[in-house]
């Protein structure tokens, strides 16, 4: 049938068909079963559901069960009051018990520094150590502290404490920070650049 | 004082809601794809209207300018929603009903839980202060070279609506931001619903399809997802809403030539360059994908789908011109993450294209970032095909396309170590596409009994 594009849109025929998507005018053909998935004939093994449909929804629900275990371990800080610390990586579960010594470095760096309580977060050399802080900025810190150059993290909301841009080099710790940068965070959160630790 | 945040939201959403229904066509729409777009449109209404307005007023005067706008919107638009008819499909069911609820529920409570992280409060939130602070614009002397690493290149209005927020509260806050994380959310799963149900026609398919966005693992949980506060999952909306707005014109009942929506897509199209740097490319994959469709349908008036085309080509086009030239009146510093894209920078790193290439199959592959997205995505794309062929080829060049730009722009990656570079930022770019993935996967779902069954 050499129908004019228009015509051939509406012809009821055109389209292959199927009860998974109907289309308007497809009526009379309601009943032709296409797939190209198995399971397209023969009687139905669970009852209500067309033996069509039952391998979508086998595929349905390995994709929302695998999407579930992902999403699951995706969870933010909320993860350790429900499964507890080993629920994160292995290196995250050491470095919150055994204290590596990154944080004795930190802790004797931030000494002089001018704020209640600091931590740092993640930075190059800790890619590892983020949920572990952000558990213990959770618990601990009133007015957390935020970020240093690259990446870095404003904990738990609200102004920050304190803004530690952290250097990598001696050169680059000595340099100030300039003015509006805490303006910019808050005019109550003090801003400290720090050197690297080693 | 976080009542104000909830109030800022709202004039957003008001402003939403009356730029979709001024522009949305004489039809009859459903409720889900109002709300849907409410975010998407409140956010380009807020966010354009106080970039231009910035210019002329400053602090409390231009919030209340934005806000008399939003509102004036709302007037109009409420004008064509009360004289029109809104089909609310009721017959979804109660058990999806309490899945939406949950899945809401779980992602506000990570959005109000995690931090900005790094991202969030360098490139967006950051700017977004500095635009409080300085009465509703980035002064000039941050978008030069000492704030480079801040990359003052990237778009405005994710870090502007953020500026909103706080020009209601009076005060920073980078709690209340989060705030638009789960209506984000809200918009993509009502997006989601009506791009199947139109497609389908069968509202609980629909609102089973929509259900899956909440299984994508990094586009929920992860840097660049629903709770981050990032701009990749808005971007990932506005993407979304074009789709959905686009995949109308591939409906059977669509005259010749296709009715692409001008003017609901113009505003979605020019959404994506000024929520994110690559919404340009997704931008012009739309309408390459229209006209793909249009060439494919043999579609006889072609002097006016070139017209139709040239005009929603000229929407993100537009955008990103005024954009450059801000940046080159404010003397920002250049991108140094890409060298220039010269045949010489080709011929010299072309062999990139493997160690990514392998990188992203990893990527993909990845069921703890991506569920079984990508590969039940290529499952129904081939399934789809000969059920719903329009539709299955827009959304196919909609995944595509994007995804080898983005993987051949690494090959003039500025970075040391290509490697490195991808595996900073190439998984947050995929989170867009998965939109078109789960709209895909949704046409392939089983048909559920009942609901809405006549297309529109």
């Amino acid at each position: 049938m050499n129908l004019p594009v228009a015509d051939r849109r509406s012809a009821p025929t055109e389209r292959p068909n199927s009860s998974l998507g109907q289309r308007p005018g497809d009526a009379g053909i309601r009943n032709y079963q296409f797939s190209v998935l198995p399971f397209t004939s023969g009687p139905p093994y669970v009852p209500g559901i067309k033996t069509s449909d039952l391998t979508r929804y086998v595929l349905l629900t390995a994709m929302v069960g695998c999407g579930a275990f992902g999403g699951w371990r995706s969870l933010g800080p909320g993860r350790f009051w429900i499964a507890g610390p080993e629920s994160g990586t292995d290196t995250t579960g050491q470095a919150l018990l055994g204290m590596p010594d990154f944080s004795t470095q930190l802790g004797a760096k931030l000494r002089g520094v001018p704020v209640n309580r600091a931590l740092l977060v993640d930075g190059p050399p800790f890619w590892t150590t983020t949920d572990v802080v952000r558990l213990a900025a959770c618990l601990l810190v009133p007015r957390p502290v935020a970020a240093f150059s690259g990446c870095g993290d404003a904990l738990r909301f609200r102004n920050p404490a304190a803004v530690l841009f952290f250097r990598s080099t001696p050169a680059e710790a000595s340099q100030k920070l300039p003015q509006p940068a805490a303006e910019a965070f808050g005019s109550d959160s003090s801003i400290v650049s720090l050197k690297a630790a080693p | 004082m976080i009542a104000w945040a909830f109030l800022a939201l709202l004039v957003l959403l008001a402003g939403g809601v009356g730029l979709a229904a001024t522009v949305l066509p004489r039809r009859d729409w459903f409720a889900a794809e109002l709300a849907g777009l409410a975010m998407p449109f409140g956010t380009l209404a807020v966010s354009a209207s106080w970039f231009l307005l910035s210019f002329l007023l400053r602090d409390a005067a231009l919030r209340w300018a934005v806000t008399v706008l939003c509102l004036g919107l709302f007037a109009l638009g409420l004008r064509r929603v009360v004289s029109l008819q809104i089909r609310v499909c009721g017959e979804i069911g109660w058990a999806l009903g309490a899945i939406w609820l949950v899945q809401f529920a779980v992602v506000t409570w990570q959005s109000l839980g995690c931090p900005l992280a790094s991202d969030g409060l360098f490139i967006w939130s950051f700017r977004a202060k500095l635009a409080f602070l300085d009465g509703g614009q980035v002064a000039q002397p941050y978008f030069g070279m000492p704030w480079q690493e801040l990359h003052p290149t990237y778009p405005l209005c994710y870090p502007l609506v953020q500026t909103w927020i706080f020009s209601w509260l009076g005060q920073t806050h980078q709690g209340a931001v989060k705030l638009v994380c789960p209506l984000f959310f809200a918009s993509g799963v009502g997006l989601l619903w009506t791009a199947v149900r139109r497609a389908t026609g069968n509202a609980r398919t629909a609102a089973l399809a929509s259900t899956l966005l909440f299984f994508v693992p990094w586009a929920m949980f992860k840097p660049g997802g629903a709770a981050s506060g990032w701009a990749d999952f808005p971007l990932a909306v506005a993407y979304l809403a074009a789709l959905t707005l686009a995949l109308e014109s591939a409906l059977p009942t669509a005259p010749d030539p296709p009715p692409f929506r001008t003017h609901p897509l113009f505003w979605s199209l020019a959404l994506l360059p000024w929520t994110k740097q690559e919404g340009i490319v997704l931008a012009g994959t739309i309408v390459g994908a229209l006209a793909l469709r249009s060439w494919l349908e043999r579609c006889r008036d072609w002097g006016s789908v070139a017209l139709r085309l040239a005009l929603l080509t000229a929407a993100p086009v537009t955008v990103v011109l005024l954009w450059r030239w801000y940046l080159a009146v404010n003397g920002a510093a250049p991108n140094r993450d890409f060298l220039p894209v010269t045949m010489q920078a080709f011929a010299d790193h072309y062999e990139r294209l493997a160690p990514v290439g392998i990188l992203l199959c990893r990527d993909l592959l990845n069921v703890e970032r991506w569920g079984l997205l990508w590969p039940f995505a290529l499952l129904a794309l081939w399934d789809i095909q000969r059920r719903h062929p329009r539709e299955s080829t827009i959304l196919a060049l909609a995944i595509f396309a994007p995804l080898a730009i983005y993987t051949g722009s690494y090959i003039f990656s500025a970075w040391p170590s290509v490697v490195r570079h991808a595996n900073s930022s190439l998984t947050r770019l995929l989170i867009p596409l998965a939109m078109p993935a789960l709209i895909a996967i949704g046409l392939a779902l089983p048909a559920g009994a009942g609901g809405c069954r006549n297309r529109t």
